[in-house]
């Protein structure tokens, strides 16, 4: 899966300690703006020492565009909009609702975490163990709905 | 900085002098304090209706995001999608490329 991932999602894997597991089963890209929000802009916090180090390594791909914004959404959108991508993960509800509009696929965090659990590359205990480190992250409801979807309750 | 001049009820201004003299500061930091703290909620309460992003309350509370995050996590926000959203996403997922 090649995904364009938002500033708030890259962050929340990286403080669940999940990216270095997505980033090694999804091909994850970044815009350049995405990369000044959670490094340049934070370089003191350990978040951002953790994803620079990612990138450097190549783990996480930075594509370098001309597409002016201010917002991190905007640029992720216009990547994906540019073709070569599956999805853009996120888990910001106000730009989900923008690319539901324009029907864009999606990944939020958990949905990340079943993803890979029902393409093999968790086992359900790693995929459990890695909701439980999300939780703290994410929404009560995005939670309980990756519960339900782990456990094969919920048939989307 | 900016001098205004406001009104207070009674009753918060008795707030103001509770939360002065509970953390040893003057009753004009104190009310600095508390307005910051209900803006912070409101923020808050703005993204977790999907009104503002991460990055718009980021800004606002002239924080990087991660902190913001932090912050909202403090306030008991931890994210602001719904089971629906969740479940559009699994099933986008499905219908992409993949």
């Amino acid at each position: 899966m090649k995904v364009i991932m938002d500033a708030d999602c890259l962050i929340k894997l990286t403080k669940a300690g999940l990216k270095e597991q997505v980033c090694e089963a999804w091909h994850v890209s970044i815009p350049p703006l995405v990369r000044r929000e959670t490094v340049d802009q934070a370089s003191h916090l350990p978040d951002a020492v953790r994803i620079k180090q990612n990138i450097m390594d190549g783990h996480i791909t930075v594509i370098e565009t001309n597409i002016r914004t201010t917002k991190g959404e905007d640029a992720a959108l216009r990547l994906y909009q540019g073709g070569g991508f599956d999805a853009v993960a996120t888990d910001d509800a106000r730009f989900i609702r923008q690319l539901r509009g324009l029907d864009v696929p999606y990944a939020v965090p958990a949905v990340i975490i079943v993803r890979l659990r029902l393409d093999g590359k968790l086992s359900i205990d790693q995929a459990q163990q890695a909701l439980a480190a999300l939780r703290p992250h994410i929404s009560p409801e995005q939670y309980a709905s990756a519960q339900l979807m782990l456990s094969g309750g919920l048939r989307s | 900085m900016t001098t205004k001049t406001l009104r207070l009820s009674d009753h918060m201004l008795d707030a103001v002098r509770e939360l002065g003299t509970a953390e040893h500061i003057e009753e004009a930091t104190a009310m600095r304090k508390l307005l910051r703290m209900g803006y912070d909620l409101f923020l808050a309460q703005q993204y977790r209706a999907g009104r503002l992003t991460i990055r718009a309350v980021a800004h606002r509370m002239e924080l990087p995001l991660s902190e913001a995050m932090e912050e909202l996590q403090r306030l008991g926000i931890t994210g602001n999608t719904g089971m629906d959203d969740t479940l559009a996403s699994l099933q986008s997922l499905r219908q992409s490329n993949h």
